[in-house]
């Protein structure tokens, strides 16, 4: 039976089970540099990943418990926060979701291009 | 930064105990640096509807803590019945309600040395299990349903009119009772009215009683006209439960009640109207002192957010 979702909530989902396996990537990358949660929340929204703070934090305590990622509390500016960042483990873990990352990409790009070029073919 | 605390005190609650304190404080440092940020854009600390606004785009506290729950057990037949959030509470109230039904049969089985039958201990634990079921589900629609989050803190809720009604209702009710009391003893002695009276030293403590009682309508009253007025409550009731106790001490040795000169069995009748004597008196002070203590406390906060106004207001001047 087919389901009545309207276009516009079926692309915002898939959008964001797109985005969903990205974002870790990118936390795990953006904390190659050791930040705190809210910090690092402003720095990937900055360069264009914003993040919900009911994911972010919560994701940041999973990849720890993971190991991927270390912490440590610390005052700072007079408050006390827990800095993260990427352990050896995440280190190795980030290189090689990175190599796959690249390869999925260079896999669509060609699968793109490829019914791009077809496309254009038969014009 | 009472909202925030308020809401990390709600998001607290939902929380898995081992990792509440830990999640809290993180959290906590997260959302003021979050606070700090737009206060710094705005140049000006933030309103308490400012602070609000950021809160609520965190999500609601059970929504808030529901992302760091790593158990997610639940009970569903279909919709969901009951979330992790309350699942754990509800496992325990079922293991020890069930626990509770379980011992008398363990300990009867014991003692006669048989066991009961298996129906006599599933029927009531069926009907506990059903009903502890029951309330966590209505307590799960509650949560869904209505948003607990942000609510003005208990001391600055409004008082209920309803509340106030039959304050007003109860209160007149008694006041009338005790101005009959003098033209018909019989109201407050019973049977014994025909050999004990009020004493001289009643005039005086009545007056003084009625005078307390009459603040405690005209409390109601302004309450009932304006239930935002918070602070008439306490404030009132303290005043009214202290002087209360203070007329209590200076009648500590006034006669309230004696026994009529020309009863019969006079000493009997002494020895009553002394028991009611000690009995008004005690009765009276326990229940002012209990009251005097409640609304003390009830007080608390609104002074403790008085000098914290005026702390800033102080602090901002300078």
């Amino acid at each position: 039976m087919q389901q009545t979702v309207s276009p516009a909530d079926l692309f915002e989902n898939l959008r964001l089970e797109l985005r969903r396996g990205c974002l870790v990537l990118a936390v795990l990358a953006q904390l190659r540099t050791e930040h705190y949660g809210y910090a690092l929340r402003k720095a990937l929204a900055g360069l264009g990943m914003a993040i919900d703070e009911n994911t972010l934090y919560p994701l940041l305590r999973r990849l720890e418990s993971q190991g991927l990622l270390v912490s440590e509390w610390r005052d700072e500016e007079k408050r006390n926060k827990r800095f993260y960042r990427l352990s050896g483990d995440g280190q190795r873990i980030l290189d090689q979701l990175l190599e796959e990352w690249q390869n999925i990409n260079s896999s669509l790009t060609r699968i793109v291009e490829g019914q791009v070029l077809a496309g254009m073919q038969e014009d | 930064m009472e909202l925030l605390d308020d809401y990390l005190k709600h998001v607290k609650s939902y929380l898995p105990a081992k990792q509440r304190d830990d999640i809290v404080a993180e959290l906590s440092a997260n959302i003021r640096s979050q606070m700090d940020d737009s206060a710094a854009e705005l140049g000006r600390p933030l309103t308490e509807s400012e602070q609000a606004a950021i809160l609520l785009g965190h999500g609601s506290p059970i929504v808030v803590a529901g992302r760091y729950r790593v158990d997610h057990r639940g009970v569903a037949f279909g919709p969901e019945l009951i979330g992790p959030e309350l699942f754990p509470h509800y496992l325990k109230t079922l293991s020890l309600i069930c626990g509770i039904t379980l011992l008398p049969f363990l300990v009867g089985a014991v003692a006669t040395g048989s066991l009961a039958t298996i129906s006599a201990i599933l029927f009531p634990m069926s009907i506990q299990f059903a009903v502890v079921t029951l309330v966590f589900a209505l307590l799960n629609i509650s949560e869904r349903t209505y948003q607990r989050w942000p609510a003005p803190a208990a001391y600055l809720r409004p008082i209920p009119r309803w509340q106030s009604s039959a304050g007003l209702a109860v209160w007149t009710c008694c006041i009338l009772w005790l101005l009959l009391v003098p033209r018909f003893p019989y109201l407050i002695f019973g049977p014994a009215a025909a050999n004990v009276t009020l004493a001289p030293g009643w005039q005086p403590f009545y007056a003084a009683i009625l005078t307390l009682l009459l603040a405690g309508l005209i409390q109601r009253s302004v309450n009932l006209i304006h239930p935002d007025w918070t602070l008439v409550l306490p404030a009132t009731r303290l005043a009214v439960n202290g002087l209360g106790v203070a007329t209590l001490y200076f009648f500590r040795h006034t006669d309230l009640v004696a026994a009529m000169d020309r009863t019969p069995n006079l000493a009997h009748y002494r020895r009553l109207a002394e028991i009611l004597n000690a009995a008004i008196l005690r009765g009276l002070l326990g229940y002012l002192l209990i009251n005097t203590a409640i609304y003390a406390v009830a007080c608390f906060p609104h002074l403790r957010q008085f000098m914290l106004g005026r702390r800033a207001r102080a602090r901002s001047e300078a």
